[in-house]
């Protein structure tokens, strides 16, 4: 439990002359489930879109099994194939069906056979209870049923970690608690998972270690007992307080 | 910096077009008389010189790549001078400023097709002997005032035209008082020009003057006598047989017309004017023009049809290969990166060039250019499917990429996300998108593609407008052959947006999904 899988060192990120993120270090461990929360703005998504290289880093490292990821000839393809993501806003590929989405990195970037790829997707579907609907297009589902789509597309590429960007605020209150329930019971497997969210009770439940981000800065780490419990830091307290009353 | 690349560009253009000049003077060993064909152009419009028919009746000959047959006075005398040179006659069918470029480029052998051999043209190509001797006149309508005119003098404040590019524009000098008009394009739109009142007369000669009267009881033609008439050069109303300098065979041909007298060539005119095309019709015109000319137009449709579609596709495909070339994510390396700038910089001119000059234009460059700055003699068809494609692919090329832009950044995102190359993401996720928000344009572009081939009569492309205009030179029923014609491009354009609506449609797919009566759902697969 004790291997980091991902690191993060000194990540510096800024657009222009707006600097998102001032001095991040994180270390992730094998099987690790990390809960970024913090207020809007406070960098959590950039953070995440930065370790998915979905955004380059202005100054700093991240490591992957110990290797830099920013290295000119690291394989940026085979990592984020490794690396997974579900987005806020689901982002299937509106083209394709539910079960070509979850199909089609199987098939493109891993290499897998069609009937191995279709075999691979109706399990994951099945466990997010979206197999009735293989033959939908996005447009046809609603956000819950989009998110639990997204989610088995990401599960498909069998990743070491997975990435999720407030994957439950764009959906309306009573669709929230499936796509929980789906993550919940991706964290029971023993995936690597670095979710942010606004879900505190998610959070408090499901990780192993919880990070606060302010300001474009780790302002406090720990378990959830010692963060939510005893929040050390006048910004954690304050930023808890609105957010406990509603749990 | 950037002006400095476009000003470069235009001068290595305009240097280009130079060379092209330079070399029509001298690439006299373009032969395309190979195998014992004699390739004739005309315009096969200019009865009784040239015209077009259906049938090959009193001895017409049959027109290249077409169906149709040429005959006249030109195409008599054509076959005259081919049997003399041992040689069977083809006709090349060619608009009137297509030829010298065509005669120079080596498409054709010889252009007989009531040429003057004016100065102007002996610098670029030579001339035989005269084959016919004509005369100016004017023509005008029968009732007019200037019906009854005597002396070319006679004309004052008339509305006075002719044909571009001939001595007869020139001639109008010589009329005192009158008023230039702008030169038109061909005999028939000054017929009609003339009887609409548009113009008072135009100068034209007197076998044309015999054809138009005969044509139309409404106009008729002036005889001067020669002391009133127009004082004509004997280069210019003398016609002969345009040929390419140093051509060995002028010898032979002068040879073959010394030997056609004078009665001779009266009596080869008068048949000509006799066989030429009759313009009166009976019963339903709508009925009497598609028996007559049907399968010409239908043909004709066919071409702008199948040229279209090809240019389309084609069009299509270059599109999107610019389109994804075009928004390939900036490499990490320097050398990929130069490289990169380059390939969109010539993309860029590619589109810049082809969206930015007339298509007309492309038709006369791709076609003559070539084949006189580089021997390259291209099939029209193939030059029209050419031009057709390369034009469509720069404007698709600007409709795919705003398609790509169009594409939901997170598209790309989730796609990156997976794993994906760029050339996986497009083709798997963004181009199908991209296509489908393209359609309304693209739909947009073959339809102006349909009309636009239009312009391809340039370099004579027998597509429906091309048709169109032959039919109404001979029947000179403007406005009727125009109107059919218009129905049937309405139809065409109108069954293409249709299609292409059904087919956006079908991408689409249905909007809702309902478990209880989705078909699909009857076979969800099972996991085994």
């Amino acid at each position: 439990m004790s291997e980091p899988i991902i690191e993060v060192r000194n990540l510096k990120k800024s657009f222009g002359n707006h600097e998102v993120l001032k001095d991040i270090n994180l270390s992730v461990d094998k099987g690790q489930v990390v809960s970024i929360i913090g207020r809007s703005g406070s960098g959590k998504s950039t953070l995440l879109r930065n370790i998915n290289l979905l955004e380059t880093p202005t100054a700093g490292d991240i490591l992957f099994h110990g290797k830099s990821i920013l290295t000119d000839d690291f394989n940026l393809p085979l990592y984020r194939a490794h690396v997974g993501m579900v987005f806020q806003s689901f982002n299937l590929f509106n083209n394709l069906t539910v079960l070509q989405n979850v199909m089609v990195g199987q098939q493109t970037v891993l290499s897998r056979g069609a009937d191995e790829a279709k075999k691979h997707a109706l399990e994951l579907l099945n466990s997010v209870g979206m197999d009735p609907f293989v033959n939908a297009k996005p447009a046809q589902l609603s956000g819950g049923q989009q998110q639990r789509v997204a989610i088995a597309r990401a599960e498909a590429m069998d990743p070491e970690v997975l990435l999720f960007d407030e994957p439950t605020s764009a959906l309306d209150p009573e669709m929230v608690d499936d796509v929980l329930n789906a993550m919940t019971a991706l964290a029971h497997t023993g995936l690597t998972m670095i979710i942010v969210t606004h879900e505190m009770a998610f959070a408090r439940d499901v990780s192993d270690k919880v990070v606060f981000m302010h300001e474009g800065v780790i302002a406090e780490t720990g378990t959830p007992d010692e963060l939510f419990g005893h929040p050390q830091e006048q910004a954690t307290q304050d930023f808890l307080k609105r957010y406990l009353s509603r749990i | 910096m950037k002006k400095h690349f476009w000003g470069r560009l235009v001068s290595g253009l305009a240097l280009l077009a130079m060379v092209a000049g330079i070399a029509s003077g001298t690439s006299q060993h373009v032969g395309a008389a190979t195998k014992g064909t004699f390739k004739v152009g005309m315009e096969a419009g200019y009865a009784p010189f040239n015209w077009t028919q259906n049938t090959a009746a009193n001895g017409a000959v049959k027109i290249q790549g077409s169906s149709d047959y040429a005959n006249g006075y030109d195409v008599q005398m054509a076959k005259k001078v081919a049997k003399a040179l041992n040689k069977k006659v083809v006709v090349v069918k060619t608009s009137w400023n297509g030829l010298p470029p065509a005669l120079t480029s080596g498409k054709i052998d010889a252009i007989i097709a009531g040429m003057s051999p004016t100065p102007e043209r002996r610098k670029t190509i030579d001339f035989t002997n005269t084959y016919y001797a004509s005369k100016l006149t004017v023509v005008v309508r029968r009732d007019s005032k200037y019906a009854k005119a005597k002396s070319i003098n006679d004309f004052k404040n008339a509305k006075i035209t002719a044909q571009l590019s001939t001595f007869h524009y020139q001639a109008i000098k010589q009329m005192k008082g009158v008023i230039k008009e702008p030169a038109m394009d061909n005999f028939p739109a000054m017929r009609v020009a003339l009887e609409s009142g548009t113009i008072d007369g135009y100068v034209s000669e007197v076998p044309e003057g015999i054809t138009a009267e005969n044509a139309n009881p409404d106009l008729t033609y002036l005889r001067f006598s020669k002391k009133n008439g127009f004082k004509t050069n004997p280069e210019d109303v003398d016609l002969a047989i345009g040929v390419r300098k140093n051509d060995p065979d002028k010898a032979k041909i002068n040879a073959e017309l010394a030997k056609i007298s004078q009665k001779q060539r009266d009596q080869l005119m008068n048949e000509a004017v006799a066989n030429q095309p009759s313009t009166t019709s009976q019963g339903n015109w709508f009925i009497a023009l598609l028996k007559q000319y049907g399968p010409m137009l239908l043909r004709g449709t066919g071409m702008t049809l199948f040229i279209s579609l090809i240019g389309t596709v084609v069009g299509f495909l270059i599109g999107l290969l610019v389109g994804i070339a075009r928004t390939t994510p900036v490499p990490k390396s320097r050398g990929k990166r130069g490289l990169r700038a380059i390939g969109n910089w010539l993309l860029a001119v590619y589109i810049e060039v082809f969206r930015g000059t007339p298509m007309i234009v492309q038709a006369a460059v791709v076609y003559y250019g070539a084949a006189l700055a580089f021997h390259v003699n291209m099939d029209r068809t193939v030059a029209a499917l050419f031009i057709v494609s390369i034009n469509t692919g720069a404007y698709i090329s600007e409709i795919i990429r705003g398609g790509i832009t169009s594409v939901d950044s997170g598209q790309f995102e989730a796609a990156h996300a997976l794993g994906m190359t760029h050339w996986q993401t497009m083709t798997k996720v963004i181009l199908p998108q991209a296509i489908r928000n393209s359609l309304p344009a693209v739909t947009n572009e073959f339809i102006v593609n349909i009309k636009d081939t239009s312009v391809l009569s340039v370099i004579s492309v027998s597509e429906l407008f091309f048709s169109a205009e032959t039919v109404a030179g001979q029947n000179f029923q403007f406005f009727h052959t125009y109107l059919v014609v218009a129905g049937i491009y309405l139809l065409l354009t109108f069954t293409i947006s249709r299609l292409f609506r059904l087919v956006e449609k079908r991408m689409d797919g249905p909007k809702d999904y309902d478990l209880m009566t989705n078909q699909m759902q009857v076979d969800t697969p099972k996991i085994k």
